[in-house]
């Protein structure tokens, strides 16, 4: 989302209603052809690709600059001046060849030693791919597959822009990854596994990061269960800086545990003590909301500690009062998934 | 700290017909009026100004008494380590640094020089005794990477000089086309992924569709990226607008002061400007502006341009045609434009830079920051 105009423009404001109002109609007059230019530019745009095929390119773009011309064009619009200029092209050619030849030589050895430092680096990497070395989801020792992946994959895979994911742990991004969300991960601490296993990894917080970003540079943002605890106002900054850095259309997404699940889970030292617990999911409608998001929806996953007790209601109770006096205490499950679109 | 006696300036490439050049030289003209002596000390330099600067080996040759010196900061450098090491006190004027990542997929090896500048820009922080930006944006970024002492400056450019002498040939051609019909876009600006050629050329599509099927593009710029400028352009041919659209590259001044007096309409989509100095050139040329709101741009144009929460081509071929048929909306841009220049103009510009310039040497002078 971008800055805001000025207040105090009601005139304008009006003026660009009235705009939004039409635009409406010509998109749906011209949603094909719109939709065409999308996909159309889309399949223009390079993947971001792994390093490797950045540093070739940057090899490539240095090798065909290297080559310098030394033949000086001799065209001019004065009478005589493609005479003169020939004549000082003979004259210094001598000295012209052999400056160029030194520098083309340099860009030679340059793009020689680039080359070798290519084909090393390739050698240091992993020779399969990560989709090859890692567990099939489900077996014995392999990367639990969250339960809100698909709903998280069917809003933000295939896009062009990449997607930024937090908290989600190396293992759930190339999950991620593997069902076409092209996904890249931000943490303070070191990345060199996440590396290691063709996850990319960014340097630095959360929140700088999303500052960093340029608007419209995301394609969508999913943020796991890490934000309920800055703060009020800072978890607002948030949500308002990633509805800026997602492209219009995009999609942001909040992973979180109900406030119940996490009471339930800790101390009831840590609960009364701690600076925040998580939102309910209500709380993230509404800040979202805050921050011109549609679509918003909220699904309900994970595990359900209820749900065996509420199962087996005790012999001459009835289940359905059985279950609306349990459901205060076990609310059912215990994380949510809080997906919404921004605007275009 | 002594009295101060010079401020010199130091920037990785002078260059005379960019925007940080001219200011860089219109900041020296400031200086010098305050009865201080200055000089611009740089890496490279265009032909035309080679005379104008040093070399920047050369940092050295003065005396560190009595000097502050001021880096023009806007991308990284070598430049950039040499101004960091150097003892005397430091000023950082801020031109913004494009966000790497949405030039990344495109020319990697340009986005590694923009965070690079970003990585110099938070390491002189501490250092550094006061910074300017060119516009609040600008100010924002550097309040956020720890520079605690800093103010808006605006750029040293003469926006009228550009409109004098349009070029004879081009303003004859561009005539001849718009004899024909049609409304004439134009968008100023290198070809770069950021500043989103692709999304003006969705619109423009879109536009000719909806409302003017007749209408034209001019794309006026070099370009920073062939590989973005081929899509583009590959754009242009696959939605068949290939003669409707022009990629000038690079032209001179008069032949710009041409496309501006042509032009019906400006159209920005920038993903991200730190300032945009043909946004304030359109307005000087009483070209009417259709931008997207994004980074320095809403600060730029205030509120002499209809500026667009979205970059969808349909929202964007509409507001031109709104601007395009509305004449009150065109007066009411235009008188805006015109308050909105006049703030920006040189004689103002100086007079808001020299009373910075005159309290950051008294601040230095009293011994802040020593």
């Amino acid at each position: 989302m971008p800055n805001a105009p000025d207040a105090g423009t009601s005139g304008i404001d009006t003026v660009l209603d009235e705009i939004s109002r039409e635009a409406t109609v010509v998109g749906r007059q011209h949603g094909r052809l719109l939709a065409g230019l999308d996909e159309a530019f889309d399949a223009l745009t390079p993947g971001r690709g792994d390093r490797g095929a950045r540093l070739r390119a940057s090899v490539a773009e240095v090798e065909a600059s290297a080559e310098i011309d030394f033949w000086v064009p001799v065209e001019s619009q004065r009478t005589g001046g493609a005479w003169a200029k020939r004549l000082m092209r003979s004259a210094m050619g001598f000295y012209i060849r052999f400056v160029t030849a030194q520098f083309t030589r340099f860009a030679r050895a340059v793009v020689r030693s680039l080359t070798l430092m290519a084909d090393d680096l390739d050698q240091l990497r992993p020779p399969v791919t990560r989709l090859e070395v890692r567990p099939v989801a489900g077996a014995p020792g392999s990367t639990a597959v969250p339960w809100w992946l698909g709903v998280v994959t069917e809003a933000m895979a295939g896009r062009v822009r990449p997607v930024l994911v937090s908290g989600t742990g190396v293992d759930v991004l190339g999950l991620l990854a593997d069902h076409g969300v092209r996904a890249y991960g931000v943490d303070v601490s070191d990345a060199t596994g996440a590396a290691a296993s063709g996850v990319e990894i960014r340097p630095g917080t959360l929140l700088d990061h999303v500052h960093s970003l340029g608007p419209g540079s995301l394609a969508g943002a999913l943020v796991n269960g890490v934000v309920p605890w800055p703060g009020t106002a800072r978890t607002q900054q948030l949500i308002e800086s990633l509805a800026v850095a997602v492209t219009p259309g995009g999609a942001l997404a909040v992973v979180s545990e109900t406030p119940e699940a996490w009471t339930r889970r800790v101390s009831p030292v840590v609960v009364d003590l701690s600076p925040g617990r998580p939102l309910h999911a209500e709380s993230w409608v509404y800040l979202f909301g805050a921050a011109g998001l549609l679509d918003t929806q909220v699904v309900r996953g994970g595990a359900d500690p209820g749900a065996s007790i509420r199962a087996q209601p005790p012999s001459g109770v009835d289940g359905e009062v059985w279950g609306s006096l349990l459901a205060p205490v076990f609310p059912g499950p215990d994380e949510y998934v809080v997906l919404a679109r921004l605007p275009h | 700290m002594a009295f101060v006696q010079r401020i010199d300036q130091v920037l990785p490439v002078l260059a005379g017909r960019d925007a940080i050049g001219q200011h860089t030289l219109g900041l020296r003209e400031v200086i010098r009026a305050m009865g201080l002596q200055s000089d611009i000390y740089y890496a490279d330099a265009s032909p035309d100004v080679l005379r104008q600067g040093i070399p920047v080996e050369r940092i050295g040759d003065r005396e560190s008494t009595g000097r502050l010196l001021i880096y023009q900061l806007s991308i990284g450098s070598r430049v950039g380590d040499v101004f960091a090491h150097r003892p005397e006190a430091k000023l950082v004027d801020y031109h913004n640094i494009t966000p790497a990542d949405l030039i990344d997929m495109w020319e990697p090896a340009i986005a590694a020089e923009l965070r690079w500048g970003r990585e110099q820009m938070r390491a002189m922080a501490s250092d550094c005794l006061y910074a300017l930006a060119d516009s609040a944006f600008n100010a924002a970024e550097l309040s956020a990477d720890g520079y605690s002492r800093s103010a808006v400056a605006p750029l040293l450019i003469d926006f009228d000089a550009l409109g004098t002498q349009p070029d004879p040939r081009t303003r004859g051609r561009l005539q001849k086309l718009a004899k024909k019909g049609g409304a004439d876009w134009l968008f100023v600006g290198k070809v770069a992924p950021h500043k989103a050629q692709h999304d003006l050329v969705k619109a423009f599509v879109v536009y000719r569709a909806a409302y003017d099927p007749k209408a034209r593009l001019h794309v006026v710029g070099g370009s920073i990226s062939e590989s973005y400028t081929h899509a583009v352009q590959t754009l242009v041919r696959d939605f068949d607008v290939e003669g409707a659209v022009e990629f000038t590259g690079s032209v001179t001044r008069n032949e710009l002061a041409a496309y501006y007096s042509c032009a019906d309409v400006f159209v920005c989509l920038s993903d991200h400007e730190g300032f945009c100095v043909p946004l304030v050139e359109a307005m000087a040329q009483q070209v009417p502006v259709v931008a997207y709101g994004a980074a320095a741009v809403p600060d730029t144009v205030g509120e002499a341009a209809v500026l667009l929460p979205s970059k969808d081509p349909a929202l964007v071929a509409t507001a031109v045609h709104r601007v395009l048929s509305d004449e009150m909306l065109r007066r009411s841009l235009t008188e805006a434009s015109d308050r909105r220049v006049e703030q920006l103009a040189l004689p103002a510009a100086r007079s808001v830079v020299t009373e910075l310039m005159t309290d950051i040497v008294n601040l230095v002078e009293s011994g802040v920051g020593a």
